[in-house]
């Protein structure tokens, strides 16, 4: 079973709000999830990306695969790097 | 895709998705709300990858063309930013009032107080006139 980190969309109309959740790969549909990792609101000024950055990359240590947008976001909060660096340093 | 440009889409989707056939939505909502990659829709449809990204590009395409032609999003976030722009006068205005009635109470005490109060009732119009002349625009934007 696969478990993915993803970005759902949650909110109001017009009013886009997301969280970052993890969430295995064939239960999507209903909503059901079984971590939430943090959230990203794009209407704050500046856009607003919070990360519970331990759990996170608990979650990525235990293979959990980030989307794209997931990653991005990752990327963004600094978390995605932290993961990458020890992976880096056993290959060396 | 950027998370900037996804929540451009996202918006344009909440103005326009009535507009896409029942299949675009449905993708649509898989792929951008649930954050499912094109393999995984297309698995649990029984379609090819291919086929998702054919129906999600068109449905992109849709949604960029309706949007060039009517230009409600565009309008929508000029209108937001102007509404926010109002909100944070409206609490500037509300701390020059509240300094004006706090004015009110120490000035006869105060020999120059009323020089102050001048330049408060002077900034108040000013804003109250700013805050008019922005309501308008919001209006103008309707025709």
């Amino acid at each position: 079973m696969a478990v993915r980190i993803r970005l759902k969309r949650m909110g109001a109309k017009k009013r886009p709000f997301y969280r970052l959740v993890v969430a295995d790969s064939r239960a999507a549909r209903d909503g059901r999830f079984i971590d939430q990792l943090g959230y990203y609101n794009p209407i704050a000024e500046p856009a607003q990306i919070v990360v519970d950055e331990g759990r996170a990359l608990e979650w990525l240590r235990k293979g959990a695969q980030p989307s794209d947008t997931a990653r991005a976001l990752l990327v963004k909060a600094g978390v995605w790097e932290k993961f990458k660096a020890p992976q880096q340093g056993e290959q060396a | 895709m950027t998370a900037e440009n996804q929540v451009r889409l996202h918006l344009l989707y909440d103005f326009y998705g009535q507009l896409l056939t029942e299949k675009q939505r449905s993708f649509f909502e898989l792929y951008h709300h649930d954050d499912l990659s094109l393999g995984e829709i297309a698995e649990q449809h029984g379609v090819s990858r291919q086929a998702v990204y054919d129906i999600l590009k068109r449905a992109e395409r849709t949604l960029e063309e309706l949007e060039a032609k009517l230009q409600l999003v565009a309008r929508f976030l000029r209108e937001r930013q102007v509404v926010e722009e109002l909100d944070r006068e409206l609490a500037a205005l509300q701390e020059d009032v509240a300094r004006l009635l706090g004015a009110d109470a120490w000035r006869p005490a105060e020999a120059g107080g009323g020089d102050d109060w001048d330049e408060l009732g002077t900034r108040i119009q000013e804003r109250v006139r700013g805050i008019q002349a922005r309501l308008r625009t919001l209006v103008a934007d309707e025709q």
